[in-house]
This record gives C-alpha cells, sequence and structure tokens, in this order.
C-alpha cells in the first residue's frame, strides 16, 4: 500500500514542479515581460511554452534511458566517475546559488513588507531551518507537504485574483500585437527560465513510482504554471498599468496593495498574500536543500539521505547574505539565472544523451 | 535511541514462576499437593475463598473448589454446580461406573453451564482464578476444572461521557473487555468479525482484545499491530493509554496517532473501513488503528443526520479548530508587528482599551493562557457539584477583575475565552489536547517574528503533519495521496457527502474491498439517488417539476 521506499506518485511530481516553479521569480515576471514585450508581454509564457518543451525532451529522453537512476548513478555509467562527480558537483553548486540568491529575495520581500526592523539574516536563517526540519523527513513527507500547501496556496490567490481581474483596466492590454518577433522570441527564452526547476527531474525522475509518466508530469505542470503566469502578468498589467510594471521591482507586490477588499475587513492585504508566497518559496527551498543532500548522500553513498542537510545550510546562508543590497541581490538573481539557468536544462543533458547513445549505454527504447 | 535497562536487574523470576510470570509448577493428580500448592501460591490471600467438598456416595470423591470472593457470580456456581453436587448425594444410582476420568465424569454430570473446560497446567488454572473464574481441582485426576462465573462488580453499560450526541446510539464502552467486544459484535452480525485476544503485562495480565474484520482489514496491518502488541515486556496495563504509547509511530508528536472512543458505533464503522480496534479491559475508551487527522475531526452523529447541517458543522469544527492555536498568536503578530492591517477604527479601539496596561500583549495572552488551563485542570479535580459553579465564577469573577484592575485588555479575555470554547468543539479529546499544547509554541513564535513567525511556524506544523503517520496511513490522508483511491475519499473531509454518493471505503480498506453501498443487482439500472422509482417517461416530467 504505503511502502515505505522514498519514492512518489505522478501527481506528486506535477504538485511539486507546479509549487517549484511558483516562486520569486513570478512575482518579477511582470517587470521581465513589460522590458521585453512591453505591454504584449502577457504572450510571453505561452511562447515559453515551446522552449519549455524542449527542456522536457532534453530531460524526459535522458531521464527515460535510466529508469529508476537519478543523475547521481547514471551520469558516472555514461561519462566514468571522475567527469561524472565534476558534473555532479557543479550541478549541486548551481542548484545551492540558485537557493541562496532565491531565498536572499525572499528574505528581502519579507523585509520590506513585514519584518522591517528585523535583520535579513535572521530572517533568512530561521527560514532555512524550518525548511531543513520538512527535508529531513524525506521526499515522500516533502511530497505530502506540496500537496497540502497547494491549497493553502492557491485558494488565496484565486480569491485576490478575482476582485483583481473583476475590477481591472484592460484597455492597458491593447493594442494587441505590436511587438517584434525578435524581442518575443528573446522575452520567452528569459520567461522560460521560471521552468528552471524542471531540471530537478534530473533527480526526481528517478524516484518516481512511474517513470513512464514522467512527461505527462512535466507537461502538466509547465501548462499549469503558463496559464498563472499569464494571468499574473494580464492582471498586473491591467491593474497597476504596464509602465508601472516596469518601474516597480516587485510589481505583483504593488498588485496586491493597489487591491480593496470589499468591507475594508483587511487592510494592507498584501501582507496576508504574502502568506501564499511564503509558503510556496518554502516548497522551492525545500527542494533546493532536498537534491543537494540527495546528490551529497548518493555520491558518497551514505545510507541515510538526510546526512547532508546541516552541512549545507551555512553554505546556502553565506551564498545567501553575500550581495551587499536589495539591488545587487537582483542583478546577481536574474543574471545567474539568464547564464548558468540552461545549463542543466539543455547542453548538459544532450551531451550526456550523445554520449550515452555512442557508448550504447542505457535502455535505447526508454 | 533510548537505553534498554538491564535485563537482569528487573525479574519477576522466583521458585515458582518463570520469567514471564508464569507459574512454573505442574498440576498433581494428588489433590493434596494442589491444596498445598494453592496454599503457598496464595499465601496471604485473604480474599480467596478454597472449599474442599466429598461428592462421592460410598466411594470417596474428593474435589476442592477455588475462587475470589467478589469476582464472581455466586449465583452460577451455586445454583448450576454446588446445588446439583446436593442434588446427587440425595439421590440414588452410581455415576462412576464406567470408564471416564474423573473430571469428565464432574464436567459430565455436575456442571449445568456450558462454559465449563477442562485445563492441563497449573498456570492456567491460576490464571482463570485470578480472572474470577471458578477452579476445581480434582483428586486423581492430572486435569482440572475451570468454570466461567466471571462476575465482578461493574457499572453497566452507560453513555459515554466524552463524546454526547443528541442522534444516535447511546451506549458506551464500559471497563470490561467481553462486555465491550459484545457491544462492537452486537453492531456487525458477520463470522468475519475475529477476535484476537492476548494478556498484556507480566503482572497485571490485562486482557486485550484486537478486532478486525477478517477480509476488510489489511493482513499487514493486523500483523503490524500484534507484532507492536508483542514488542514490550511491561509490569501493568491499567489503561488503553499506555497501550497507546507504546505502539504509535512517533512518540515525540504532539498528536494523537490512533484514535481512542468511548463509542462502539465508532468503533463499528471503523472496522467496517478497514481498520483495527483494540480493546483493553478496565479501559472504556477502545483504541482504533490507524487513524488520520481528518478522521478525527469525524464524529457519529455527523453520519445519523442530514448532510447540510453537518457538512455546515465540519466546516465550523475545521475553521474553531485553527482558531484554538492560531488566534492568540495572530492577536500578538498583528498588534505587534502589522497592526496596518486591522481596519483603522478597529485599530483604534483596540489601542483605546488597552490605555493604562503595562504589560506587553504576549505577557498578557500568556497570563490568561495559564489562568485558563488553571480553571479546566481545576475543573477537574474540584468534586462535581460545586465543580461547575466554581468555574464559572472564577472565570467571570477573575476575568471582570483583571480587566478592571486593568491588568489585561478586555481583548484578551475575549481571544482567551474564544479560544478556549473552540477547544471544546473538535470531536476528539485528545487532539484538544494538542492543539492546546501548540498553542503556545505559536504565541512565542509570533511574540518574536510577528506574522513571519506564524506562518513559519504553521510550515513548521505542517511538515511535522506532512512527516506523520500512522501505521503506514500518512496522518494528512486524504488530503494527501488522495489520488490513491481516486479522490473518493475526499467525500467524507470537510464536507459531508450524502451518503448515497459515499460507496466506497476508504483507503484503509483491502482494495477489493473498497465498495459498501451499491444498487441491489436487479436493480441494477436505476438512478443512484434516493426515492421513488423513476420509469423513463416520467424522469423527464421529474427533472421539469424540479
Amino acid at each position: 500500500m504505503f511502502s515505505h521506499n522514498g519514492k512518489v506518485s505522478v501527481r506528486q511530481v506535477e504538485i511539486l514542479l507546479i509549487l517549484q516553479m511558483f516562486n520569486t521569480s513570478i512575482l518579477l515576471l511582470p517587470r521581465i515581460a513589460a522590458n521585453h514585450a512591453g505591454r504584449n508581454g502577457y504572450m510571453l509564457p505561452i511562447v515559453a511554452l515551446a522552449f519549455g518543451i524542449i527542456y522536457l525532451f532534453s530531460i524526459t529522453t535522458l531521464t527515460n534511458r535510466f529508469k529508476g537512476d537519478t543523475l547521481v548513478e547514471f551520469a558516472p555509467k555514461i561519462i566514468g566517475k571522475p567527469i561524472a562527480y565534476c558534473v555532479l558537483a557543479l550541478f549541486a553548486i548551481k542548484i545551492m546559488i540558485t537557493t541562496g540568491l532565491e531565498i536572499r529575495m525572499f528574505g528581502e520581500m519579507v523585509s520590506q513588507v513585514m519584518l522591517p526592523k528585523t535583520p535579513i539574516e535572521v530572517i533568512i536563517l530561521i527560514m532555512l531551518l524550518t525548511t531543513a526540519y520538512l527535508v529531513k523527513s524525506g521526499i515522500e513527507a516533502t511530497a505530502r507537504m506540496a500537496e497540502i500547501l497547494l491549497y493553502f496556496i492557491f485558494i488565496p490567490l484565486v480569491i485576490v485574483l478575482t476582485f483583481i481581474i473583476v475590477k481591472a483596466d484592460y484597455k492597458q492590454l491593447m493594442p494587441f500585437f505590436e511587438t517584434d518577433i525578435v524581442s518575443v522570441g528573446k522575452g520567452a527564452f528569459v520567461v522560460s527560465l521560471s521552468f528552471m526547476p524542471i531540471e530537478f527531474m534530473l533527480l526526481l525522475a528517478g524516484l518516481m513510482k512511474k517513470q513512464e509518466k514522467t512527461k505527462q508530469a512535466i507537461v502538466i505542470a509547465l501548462i499549469t504554471i503558463a496559464i498563472i503566469e499569464t494571468i499574473i502578468i494580464i492582471s498586473t498589467y491591467a491593474g497597476i498599468g504596464v509602465n508601472e510594471s516596469k518601474r516597480q521591482i516587485w510589481p505583483v507586490l504593488t498588485l496586491m496593495q493597489s487591491i480593496q477588499f470589499p468591507g475594508s475587513l483587511i487592510e494592507n492585504q498584501e501582507i496576508l498574500m504574502m502568506t501564499s508566497w511564503v509558503f510556496s518559496i518554502y516548497m522551492y527551498i525545500s527542494a533546493g536543500l532536498y537534491f543537494t543532500s540527495l546528490i551529497g548522500s548518493r555520491t558518497f553513498k551514505f545510507k541515510r539521505e538526510n546526512v547532508f542537510i546541516l552541512p549545507i545550510i551555512p553554505i546556502i546562508y553565506f551564498i545567501a547574505i553575500l550581495p551587499k543590497s536589495l539591488v545587487e541581490a537582483y542583478k546577481y538573481y536574474v543574471g545567474f539565472q539568464y547564464h548558468f539557468g540552461i545549463w542543466f536544462l539543455v547542453p548538459i543533458p544532450l551531451v550526456l544523451i550523445f554520449i550515452a547513445k555512442m557508448r550504447k549505454v542505457g535502455h535505447v527504447n526508454g | 535511541m533510548t537505553k534498554q535497562p538491564d535485563q537482569n536487574t528487573i525479574s519477576v523470576e522466583d521458585m515458582y514462576h518463570d520469567k514471564e510470570n508464569k507459574i512454573n509448577m505442574e498440576l498433581s493428580t494428588h489433590l493434596d499437593t494442589n491444596i498445598k500448592n494453592v496454599d503457598i501460591l496464595f499465601k496471604d490471600c485473604m480474599d480467596l475463598v478454597k472449599r474442599e467438598v466429598d461428592i462421592g456416595k460410598e466411594v470417596p470423591f474428593r474435589v476442592y473448589g477455588v475462587y475470589f470472593d467478589g469476582m464472581v457470580n455466586r449465583e452460577i456456581l451455586e445454583n448450576f454446580f454446588l446445588s446439583r453436587i446436593i442434588d446427587y448425594k440425595n439421590l440414588n444410582g452410581d455415576i462412576f461406573e464406567n470408564s471416564k476420568t474423573p473430571t469428565q465424569i464432574i464436567m459430565q454430570h455436575f456442571s449445568a453451564t456450558f462454559d465449563v473446560k477442562e485445563v492441563d497446567t497449573m498456570d492456567d488454572m491460576i490464571a482463570a482464578i485470578l480472572s474470577g473464574d471458578s477452579g476445581i481441582f480434582v483428586d486423581n485426576s492430572e486435569k482440572g476444572i475451570v468454570i466461567a462465573t466471571r462476575g465482578w462488580p461493574n457499572r453497566g453499560v452507560g453513555e459515554p461521557s466524552s463524546e454526547n450526541v443528541v442522534r444516535g446510539s447511546r451506549d458506551g464502552f464500559t471497563e470490561i473487555v467481553r462486555f465491550n467486544s459484545v457491544l462492537i459484535r452486537r453492531r456487525i452480525r458477520d463470522t468475519k468479525l475475529k477476535t484476537k485476544m492476548i494478556s498484556f503485562g507480566t503482572r497485571s495480565r490485562t486482557d486485550v482484545a484486537v478486532m478486525f474484520i477478517e477480509d476488510i482489514a489489511r493482513p499487514e496491518l493486523v500483523e503490524d499491530v500484534m507484532e507492536r502488541l508483542n514488542k514490550y515486556e511491561v509490569d501493568a496495563i491499567f489503561d488503553s493509554g499506555y497501550i497507546e504509547q507504546l505502539i504509535e509511530d512517533s512518540w515525540k508528536s504532539p498528536f494523537p496517532q490512533t484514535q481512542a472512543t468511548e463509542r462502539p458505533d465508532k468503533v463499528a464503522s471503523g472496522l467496517l473501513e478497514g481498520k483495527v480496534a483494540i480493546i483493553v479491559d478496565n479501559s472504556p475508551f477502545v483504541l482504533i488503528v490507524p487513524t488520520t487527522l481528518n478522521a478525527l475531526y469525524q464524529a457519529s452523529e455527523d453520519y445519523y443526520q442530514r448532510w447540510q447541517i453537518m457538512s455546515l458543522t465540519r466546516i465550523l469544527r475545521y475553521l474553531v479548530s485553527f482558531l484554538s492555536f492560531a488566534l492568540p498568536g495572530l492577536y500578538i503578530a498583528t498588534l505587534n508587528f502589522q497592526p496596518g492591517m486591522l481596519p483603522t477604527p478597529f485599530a483604534i479601539s483596540i489601542a483605546a482599551a488597552r490605555e493604562g496596561i503595562t504589560f506587553p500583549t504576549v505577557l498578557e495572552i500568556l497570563i490568561m493562557e495559564v489562568t485558563f488551563e488553571l480553571f479546566r485542570e481545576a475543573g477537574i479535580r474540584i468534586p462535581g457539584a460545586i465543580g461547575h459553579v466554581i468555574g464559572l465564577v472564577g472565570g467571570i469573577v477573575i476575568g471582570q477583575a483583571v480587566v478592571e484592575a486593568r491588568i489585561i485588555s478586555p481583548m484578551i479575555v475575549i481571544i482567551v475565552a474564544f479560544t478556549a470554547i473552540s477547544t471544546f468543539a473538535i470531536p476528539d479529546y485528545s487532539l484538544t489536547a494538542s492543539f492546546r499544547l501548540i498553542r503556545f509554541f505559536f504565541i512565542g513564535a509570533s511574540a518574536i517574528f510577528g506574522l513571519y513567525g506564524f506562518l513559519l511556524a504553521m510550515l513548521f506544523v505542517l511538515a511535522h503533519l506532512s512527516s506523520l503517520e500512522s501505521f503506514k496511513i500518512p496522518y494528512l490522508a486524504p488530503y494527501n495521496a488522495s489520488d490513491r483511491n481516486g479522490f473518493k475519499d475526499l467525500k467524507d473531509t470537510v464536507l459531508r457527502f450524502p451518503t448515497f454518493m459515499q460507496g466506497t471505503r476508504p483507503i484503509f480498506a483491502r482494495e477489493n474491498q473498497r465498495i459498501r453501498l451499491r444498487l441491489k443487482k436487479d436493480r441494477a439500472g436505476e438512478d443512484m439517488e434516493p426515492g421513488p422509482k423513476k420509469t423513463s417517461n416520467n424522469k423527464h416530467v421529474n427533472r421539469r417539476n424540479k
């Protein structure tokens, strides 16, 4: 029935992916979209789906060759142990840096909205420790947590978006289709980097109960997140205007501040909306922490998967507090995503597939 | 991991008892030896009744009866056993002609009850006597006789005091394991309802009954329960609470991982869902495993009343249970860290009420929370008749006085009283206790980090619940892993769907036994909805009329 084998179901993978993609980058998305495609930015997520499909194929082609294995097991089979360990180390470092910068951005946001007087270091550290508590219980608990948080994240979001959609000024979106193809393409690529958590599938696919459904899980997650992104971009444009979206660091937050609940039950409802963000960032960080520790424990063949969690926390913490200011953190965050986001989505999987085919390792038909 | 205490330092072993406290004497064919042995074993037990009787008419035929005073039903013993011996002595004829053993003769001719059996060992004999049966030692026999005469004092079947209902049966479990199993069996008249008996505790030898429905409960679950029950060697068990804490999955968790109930209908419905019931002698609380958080929110009455009102009640239960642990924390967080969240007039009125109060909000809340916990605890100890009055007077008088003395603001009294009342809306007492406990965790987190601390505390508790399991079932099922049963289990969660829609058993049951309600075979084509039989013609009419 519930066999304790550290495996997750297809539905759990879908939810995990959706929540991991639903991270800070969504809060910045209207700004990025507006900068690249102006008032037609809302179409970027849909175009970005095309990039998403490329990521999907490059990753699943690789993982389907090695059923039941994670990157840690199949990389050495393809390129030999020394190089494989280098690749794994790079992957771990990349995840740690992304997680660190993500938690920094998150800390800045919390600091701005909720705790202006508390040092950001403390905000970051207690978040990391709370995450560690979940991650130490393993992937099954993490997946179950994701299923629960889904209710907590999306119910408030739907309620708030309903208010926005009703009251919004849709003239902001017009005229349609005035952007040129090149900037749409470029913008779509940048937006598609919000799908980066798909790279976790290099590890997660091997932990699935029905690995043949990897593609289905990713496709559902991608489509869901693209739709949510489009809705968020449209409602931000319609709610606060395109130009305002370009100026604000957190346009979505400004949007939340702009709405007024009927009956003035609660004022400053953006604090309430932070609930959704805190919960979804929590899932992203727990994924970062879990997969880094998974790489560590499986590489060194430790029986307990959670051995590496505590040593990783200080590393992520130092990465997080490295940027001197919010502006610098933002620059690093976007820059790192832009320059390194793609590596484990397409180039490295493709090279691995190529070598695997040459050396004829793995199952050919998946 | 906790270290085992040295095995050799505690032992019940002596000349007449082995390591498991079983008696290592043999039954002797000489009655005098048996009498001597009983005297040794029950030395200084003045409540033991012993009597030697010669029931032979011409040849001596001695028997020796032993029982504990007050534990046996003397009517049974006297009417169905002793009186027959006397009758026989006054009659003519001989029953000692044939080749039967002495014990068989007694069982056939002197006992007018079904429940009489031969036993082979001294240990079985003594165990039966200690449980309230009568033991008969027979001369020239290598076996003894045990007559089921249990009849100790008990309070009878009463109303379950912790789980009252307006509609529904009013019988509750008592302290006697056999009565309790009968209350369950009366509800499920199925040969597949099985009862395994084990005895727990080397000194108390408490009877523990494990009940399950053979073809619904998963065999690995029953095996798991039996295995966990057999793990410890303990001296005595006085309540199912002992067993609960010895078989649960996570001892660190403040949440109950078994469901303890006084209601036989709850246990019966649990058994029909594929769960296992553990009945412990001397405890009116029966344990049901596995349990989920959702199950602890379900009351028996939910299913006896209309679904609309019960769904509303369920929503209310979930809401107030959230408030019961969250409200004080939320109040501290909003007031101290995010006062801007409150509508301005409301914020002003709170500020006005707080004028002149020296303590910080946290301290106010803590003082009041501790006071209320005190009322609760004292309310249990104060003798019944005055208990309620003292509680009420204490609550009102102290509440009023602290507000007037400007120690506490009136808002705090409202919040603390509301949370206290909220906890009583949760059907399960153990769950209430967990919420009372984590309330302080939320107060602490909110006091230090405001709403952010509150949210992290929430995540912490959710993470804990996500990792928690009860007998290999996720504690938060069916809110997670609901796809395992095609999302059907969600029909009995926050909303209680109409009865005819709840046709399937939840995930606890075996996969081939998931259907519990369906149309009869000869009416398979009909609509699942209850109501008069609809023909194909008037179906449209019906719809139009609606």
